[in-house]
Parts: structure tokens; sequence; C-alpha cells
């Protein structure tokens, strides 16, 4: 039987070393025998995608690297099945990978990495709980272009208690002084079910998180990393293209605890109990989206790129026109040039970006 | 024919203190007589709205019918009127004792009779009730039933030789109440064979029978098929349902002189039913109405206006309807920039408008925009000429003004002597003027204060409440008109006066005012697109000003594949928190900077 292409797959491993304050993600600390049952009923899950294969496979955490060296051989093998011919993989890690993984990562065809390093100030990194130094990075990097993997994504936190616009551009300083591909930034957020929100971490406020938000936008500009998502940065043809499926609403798989997925127009996300998972009671929440909730959608998350949503496409997915659907709503946006519309794209100003959803919630209700 | 003699009823109520316990004496009443089963009893079954039950205050009258098998082997029939217990709500108070013979005052053991209880006493003696006291909560180890007994002696002069002791908890001597109710209160009078006088204490609305009118019969029969007629207003009805409420509703075919019911007569028309008006019939006409009762004037008026315009028909038939029941409502059409079509609406006290406002949203479903309450100043020209002002925004031209009067009111406080200082310091504070003060015992004092109504509508309740831990006690009622000196300060958005914003203040509190609103105007305006001056101003001199900042980041930072339907819930939800807005010119402003005026006490004791 021939097998429907999908365009993403995301697959979550909960396993972590450590547990990072700020994580509002579903997680576990890592042990060998929770991870072996896991990944059985990880590719019990799959099976309801065995009429599919995918493009993009995107495997995020939790640390998926946390898996031991067996597991993560293993965790290839089972995703084999679902690979489509140009399949293209990125992997989440911490810094602390080291090279009898990346050797695994290079022989299953991992094509892109994203490492979680958010910060190197030292005062913030103690707060977190992370203690990476640079040349640590440096040399891991360079372990990973030894081994052919040269997509690179490094995330940044801001927003930390007390940072300055200064504390950021000197991170940003060291990330841009290394051979990578693609920044993604974030913005502190104090989230139930992190460890910040027990605490009562303090938010940093809009003014200074803006403020933040500027210089980087700013310096990474000058440093020839575009933005062109509202937190995501890349050199010129790196952008992610797993996110993109996202952003662009195109349907992805999603297997493992708390991973959700859009696939005929259903959205699904997987239960958050390891005990239920383990159990094989993977479902938890699911909603049917309709051409309204669809078009809500679509339009949410074009906005939050840089170049928008391509009215053409808008055209030939819902049948109407959004111009003439949202006037009353987008004309006078248009007019006060919040909105723009260049090469049959429609986006937000640049300087709007930010402030999405102040607009968003103009434009959808 | 009649099932009980005229000898053989009794229409009574229960006035009481909040807190005292008069709805659970409601209930073991109910229970005592057998009215509702086990299965149907819940705790105070006669406050049927769930404001009421939630608040644990009764606000609408509500009567019910009861058999009671009295010690003498004989068959009574008990109307039991309840009242509301508030000081806003005493024109419901003296339409149900109207109806009544008599009345039941109930007095916390552990607490002595309280301003209030006390104006409602009064209110029955005016109609020449039989009461009797009646002390609960002897069961609490800190009662003290002599000295409630010796405190309603000297301060109603009510004889206490005869006073029960209750537990209306546990039930306990509620029987021997029952039989003090056959004793002690006086048949109604009235004839059968009288012409029929009617007299409306209350309606409703049912979408079945229309209008339904309580009524209690002073005079005559009532028949089903009769056609009856609303003495004010003259329109005639035929009669096609009549009923006692046992709670429930009973029909039956005719209602004799002294028997309390309900009257539904396929009335359509809302405003043809009034309480306090008499229905006669046309078969055995009256010549004469009932005399109707005590007119209550509204104190406090406020703008009320739909957060989504397009409601706007939907809130004037709210307002019919509750003003159906609710004859103490006062509205008219008003116009205002900022808000566009709505009502300005008299209330009786703050309580009153609060419920009114929770009623028309959660029985109406209508979200609303209150201006700040305002009282109704007397505004003389130069000409001679006196306008009543209910609406700040409505203050002529202060050069054309002479001067401004503002309504006094007259205050009983009644506290325990250790918080009288902290009383008169508020007092004080409030513009007050000392009178008199008596020592009602060793322990208590009436404070008697001249206030200006303004400053007493502005949370002096909960003021005094926290001076007094709670202790003090406090009733009002108007001592006329002064002169004082007083202004319109408006309110300032992007450079526009907002109408709805303005307000009266003392002069000498107005800078000071000022701030404290721009200030508080400043947290509760959200963020704008652009940033928005905020100002106060008094006779187009500014004498304060803050800025709404502009929004600089609205937006999550991270947006992937599981983010997707809880972002769309996000939005959804600040869409609801939207629906309060009001889009006054380019800026959105939430329901409560209406009333930011009101609590800016709040702010000056931070």
């Amino acid at each position: 039987m021939k097998k429907i292409l999908k365009p993403g797959l995301y697959v979550h491993i909960p396993f972590c070393n450590y547990i990072c304050p700020y994580c509002s993600f579903t997680k576990v600390f890592y042990d060998q025998d929770f991870a072996d049952r896991y990944l059985t009923y990880l590719e019990k899950e799959l099976t309801k995608y065995s009429d599919f294969l995918f493009q993009s496979i995107y495997i995020g955490g939790g640390t998926p690297t946390s898996l031991s060296h067996t597991q993560l051989e293993r965790l290839f093998l089972i995703l084999r099945k679902y690979q489509s011919e140009n399949f293209f993989i990125t992997i989440e890690s911490n810094p602390e990978l080291t090279e009898d993984k990346i050797e695994i990562l290079e022989k299953y065809n991992v094509k892109r990495i994203s490492i979680g390093v958010q910060t190197f100030n030292e005062i913030f990194q103690k707060q977190i709980n992370r203690f990476t130094t640079p040349e640590e990075i440096g040399n891991l990097i360079n372990c990973l272009h030894n081994h052919g993997i040269s997509d690179i994504n490094l995330d940044l936190i801001y927003g930390f208690d007390n940072e300055k616009v200064i504390d950021v551009i000197n991170d940003l300083k060291i990330y841009t002084s290394f051979d990578i591909k693609h920044i993604s930034t974030y913005c502190l957020q104090v989230e139930e079910m992190s460890v910040f929100y027990n605490k009562k971490y303090p938010a940093p406020d809009q003014d200074e998180a803006r403020k933040q938000y500027d210089a980087i936008c700013d310096y990474l500009k000058i440093k020839d990393f575009y933005r062109y998502e509202v937190s995501n940065f890349a050199k010129k043809g790196f952008e992610s293209k797993h996110n993109l499926i996202y952003w662009n609403d195109e349907e992805y798989g999603g297997v493992g605890l708390g991973a959700s997925s859009y696939i005929n127009r259903i959205r699904r996300t997987s239960t958050k109990s390891l005990s239920l998972y383990l159990k094989g009671q993977y479902d938890d929440y699911e909603e049917s989206v309709d051409d309204d909730s669809d078009k809500f959608y679509f339009i949410m998350l074009g906005l939050r790129l840089e170049k928008g949503f391509s009215l053409e496409e808008y055209k030939r997915r819902f049948k109407t026109d959004f111009l003439d659907e949202y006037r009353d709503k987008v004309s006078p946006l248009l007019e006060d040039g919040n909105l723009i519309i260049k090469n049959g794209y429609i986006a937000l100003r640049e300087d709007d970006l930010y402030i999405a959803d102040y607009f968003l919630r103009k434009i959808l209700f | 024919m009649r099932k009980y003699s005229l000898s053989h009823i009794r229409n009574f109520s229960i006035i009481a203190h909040i807190d005292h316990g008069k709805s659970t004496l409601a209930d073991r009443i109910l229970e005592l007589t057998h009215a509702l089963d086990k299965r149907e009893m819940k705790d105070q079954y006669l406050d049927s709205m769930d404001l009421e039950r939630e608040r644990g205050i009764t606000i609408k009258l509500n009567s019910v019918s009861l058999n009671y098998h009295a010690k003498d082997g004989q068959d009574y029939l008990f109307n039991l009127i309840d009242t509301p217990g508030h000081v806003d709500f005493s024109y419901e108070v003296s339409r149900s004792l109207a109806a009544c013979e008599g009345a039941l005052l109930v007095v916390d053991a552990t607490q002595g009779v309280e301003a209030q209880t006390l104006a409602n006493v009064y209110l029955a003696l005016d109609n020449n009730l039989e009461i009797i006291p009646i002390i609960n909560k002897i069961d609490l180890p800190s009662a003290d039933f002599d000295k409630a007994c010796k405190e309603i002696e000297d301060t109603i002069g009510l004889p206490c030789d005869e006073a029960i002791g209750v537990s209306a908890k546990t039930g306990l001597n509620v029987d021997l109440v029952l039989e003090e109710i056959v004793k002690k209160i006086p048949a109604p009078n009235g004839d059968d064979t009288k012409p029929l006088q009617a007299l409306i204490f209350d309606s409703y609305y049912d979408s079945y029978r229309g209008v339904v009118a309580l009524v209690t019969i002073k005079e005559g029969t009532l028949k089903v098929g009769d056609h009856i007629k609303m003495m004010s207003n003259g329109y005639t009805y035929e009669v096609t349902e009549l009923g006692i409420r046992r709670p429930h509703n009973e029909s039956v075919e005719a209602l004799y002189a002294g028997e309390v019911g309900y009257v539904a007569a396929s009335i359509k028309e809302i405003g043809h039913v009034r309480p306090g008006d008499t229905i006669t019939s046309l078969e055995h006409e009256a010549t004469e109405a009932l005399p109707g009762y005590r007119k209550m004037n509204p104190m406090v008026y406020c703008g009320l206006y739909p957060c989504d315009s397009k409601k706007y028909g939907d809130l004037k038939d709210a307002l019919e309807k509750l003003s159906l029941n609710d004859a103490s409502l006062h509205f008219e059409p008003e116009t205002s920039q900022a808000l566009g079509f709505g009502f300005r609406c008299g209330f009786l006290g703050l309580l009153h408008m609060d419920v009114v406002q929770e009623r028309l949203e959660r029985e109406y479903n209508i979200d609303l925009i209150l201006t700040a309450p305002s009282v109704i100043y007397h505004v003389y020209l130069s000409n001679g000429e006196m306008i009543s002002l209910d609406n700040p925004s409505k203050m002529p031209d202060i050069g054309t003004v002479d001067r401004i009067e503002e309504p006094i009111v007259k205050a009983s406080i009644m506290t325990p002597k250790e918080y009288i200082g902290p009383i008169m310091t508020l007092c004080q504070e409030r513009r007050g003027n000392y009178v008199d003060m008596v020592y009602l015992d060793d322990s208590r004092v009436d404070i008697i204060y001249k206030l200006p109504l303004s400053e007493i509508v502005y949370n002096f309740f909960d003021k005094l409440k926290s001076y007094s831990k709670g202790y003090a006690s406090f009733d009002y009622e108007l001592d006329g008109y002064q002169a004082a000196n007083l202004v319109k300060m408006d309110i300032l958005l992007n450079g526009q006066p907002i109408d709805a914003l303005s307000s009266i203040v003392f002069r000498d509190f107005a800078y000071q005012r000022g701030l404290v609103i721009v200030k508080k105007l400043k947290d509760i305006i959200p963020r704008q697109q652009f940033e928005v001056p905020i100002q106060a101003a008094i006779g187009g001199k500014i004498i304060a000003r803050s800025d709404i900042k502009a929004v600089r980041k609205d937006v999550l930072a991270k947006c992937y594949g599981g983010d997707i339907s809880r972002k769309k819930k996000l939005l959804e939800k600040q869409k609801e928190g939207k629906k309060r807005m009001k889009a006054v010119g380019t800026v959105e402003v939430p329901q409560e900077a209406f009333m930011a005026i009101l609590s800016v006490d709040d702010e000056e004791n931070n």
C-alpha cells in the first residue's frame, strides 16, 4: 500500500538529567527502566501513523539526549519506518552531549541540532542550575561540525531578574562567535508547573522585556541573523523547517508524553501522565477544527512570521478572499500601517511583531 | 366556602437584623408546620434568589401560607410574609408590614438590638402591629437573654416579660413561638361580603401566566372568573388563576378576606400592576382604594449602560421587569457621549444598587457599566432657578451658578464605647457635624452626626465596620439640604473630557482626589497602542495628570506545536476580558474605571 506523505512528526522524550526551574514542559528525571518502557509504548503509539511517512521529524523534550547510547539507537530504529525518502531529523540536546552520542546522531542522519544553552552569564546560570562555559560549547560545536552536523541552533533566554540590555548583548557576542545557523530566543515566562512559579521568581515587566528584545533584533541583524518569526533568528536559508510547519498551519503528527498533533483537521494532545502513558492510555485533549477555527489558527500563526501569510494560500485553503472577508477589521490597520501587504503576503509591521496579540485580538474577534 | 374562618387566620412577618437568624427561624417554622418534607428542605428556603442565599441576606420579600395545628386542637392558617433586613430595603419592609397584623421581633442574644432593627420596629409600630419579642441563639455560650430583653425594653419600650428565648438553629422553643402567634397576634379584620379590596404587596413576571400579583385580601372575596380592576389606573382583567403559596403554588377557587395569595389574569403589561395598588372587582366594586405604603425616594443615582450597545433594548426590558417587584427602582433614559445609550437609575442605597446590578447581569445576562453613584444636588442659578442635579456631567456652566446645596443625613451610629474615638475621627474626615451622643447602657453609645450624603455613599459603611471591628451599626435619615463649597471635577482621556467620569467634589478635597483618581485610572486602564494622558480638571484648569503607557509586549514568546491550542484559548480568554471594556474614543476603558472614583479612599490609606 502506498503511504501518505505528511510534513512533520514531533517526538517527545520527557526525560532529563536535571530539571530547569523555568521549564513547564512535560518532563521527569531520567530512569533507565522507565525510559526502556517508555520507548516500548512510544513504538506502540506510533503505529497510529502506520499509513504515513513524515518529511521532518523533530525529537524534543525533556532532554532527548539524556537517553542512553543504546536507547538513542533504539529510538532511531523505531522512527526509521516513518521517515520519508528525503527525511530531515532535528534533535534537542543539552550542552553536555558526548561524542559517542554524536556518532549515533551522525549514523542515523540527524541534520539539525538545537542546544539548550540559554545563557553564559554566571549569575543567571546559577539561577537555572546550568554551568556551561563558552569553551565547552565551542568544543561541542566543533565536534558536531566534524561529524557533519552543521545546522546548529542555540537557545537563548532573556528577561532574567535584573538582567540588563548589556547582559543580553554580552551573551549574543559569544553566541555569534560560534559557527551556528540559528538562534531561538525566549523571554523568560514564569509559568505554572515550573519551579520558578513556585518560588515566585519575578517575571520581567514589558518595558524591560521590550528593551532587551529590540536590542536582540538590532544586534543579530548586524550579525546576519535575520528575524523570520517573533522569537526566531536564522542565517538565510537556515530557518527551522520543522517549526515553519506549525506557523504555516500545516499538518504534523505527535507522539510521546504531552505531544500535540494536527492531522486531518483534528488537534490532539497526548496525556501528560507518565503512568497513564505507560498503560497505553495516550489521548487526553482533542479539538476538531472546522473552517472557522482553521482560519483562526491560520491567521494567528501566519502573523507571527515576519513575512506574514500568503493571501493566495488563504484563498486556496478557504475559497474566500481574506481582505474581503476581514475588510472591517483589516482596512483601518492597513490604513494606519500596522498591517502591510508586500509581494502577495500580508504581515504586521516590523515594529508591531512584539505586540502581535494586540492586533490579533482586533482582527480575530 | 372558606376553609379557615377569619378568626383562624394569622398574618405576620419577622423583623430582624442581618445575621440575627430570621431566615433560619422561618425554616424551622416551615418544618414544624410540615410545609415541606425533609427532602425539599434546604437552608433559608424563603431566600429564593441565588444572590440572597449567597450573601446570606434577604432582598425580595416572599410569602408563604402554612397550616398550623395548634394545642387547642384547631387548625390555623399562618401567612408568613418575609421581610428584608437591610437599611436599603426598608421600602420592601413597609410593604410586607402593611399586609400583616403582627410581627416577630428577632434579636440575637449575643448581639442585642441593632440600629436597623429599631428602624423596622418603628415601621411596624407605625402600622399598629402586635410585636412578639423573640431572643434567638440562646444556645450560644455568649448569649445573654436578660441583657437582650433589657435592651428591647430600654430602646423600644416593648415589655419583655413574655419574650421567648429560642434557638432557631436547634429548633429549641420554636413550638412556643407558634403558640404565641395564635394567642397574641390578632386575626385580620375584614368581611367576605363587602366590596373587594386586595392590596398588592409584590408581583413578578411568569412567562406562562404573565404578571402575577401577590395580594392580601383586606375586604371581600375574589373568585376565578371575576373581572378585576386596578384602582390606580383603571385597567381591567379577568382572573384566570388564584392560589396560595404553601410554599408550592396551590390553586384555589377563591380568596377570602384575611387571606394572602396570588392572582394571575393574563396580564401582559408590566406597568399595569403596581405594588401598593388596590385590586377591586367589577362584580362588587369598592369606591375607595386602600392606603398604599410609605413611598421611598431614591437616595443614590448612577448611570447604567450596556457594555454592548446592541443590548440597550434588553436592558430596558430587564429594568421594567425588575421594577415590577422592586418599586423603589427608578430609571429613565439618558445618553452619554462616552458610553452611548443607557439609563440614569435611582437606588435606595449602594447595596440596592449592587443587588440590581447583579440581578441584571445574572438573571438577564447583560454585562453592564455603572458610573460612579451620585446624590442629588440642588444647584441654584444666579437667575434664581433651581436645578435638581442627579448627574454630575449635567452641571451647568459655573459662571451661571449661585450656589450648590447637597443632601445632609442625620446618622445614628450605635457602637461599643471603646470605638467612639475612631468613629468620630471618621465622621470628622467625612465633613460630619457632631450633634449628640447618648449612652444606651454602660457599654454602648448612640453617636449622632450630620453628614453629607455624598460622603456616606462612598464606602462609609465599610470603614465604619473596620474602625469598630464590625461592632458598630448605622442608620440614617435624610435631613434636608445645605450649601457647600462644591465643584465639578472632569476627567480627560487623551485631552477629551469623559462625561461618565465627572464627579462633584468638595473643593478642599478636590486636589487630593484628582491626584488619586488619575493614578488609580492609570492602574486600571490597560496599556493602549499609544500613550494616553489622563488628566483631572476643574473648570478647565488641569490639577493632576498621569499617563497610560503604550503596550510594549503583547505576544507569546514561544509558540510551537504544543502551544497552539493553548494560545488560541489564551486569546479567547483575553477577548472575554475585553467584553467589559468600553471603547471611549480610541481608548479601551474597563468597567471598574467608572467606579474608580468610589474607591479612592482605599488608595489614600496605602
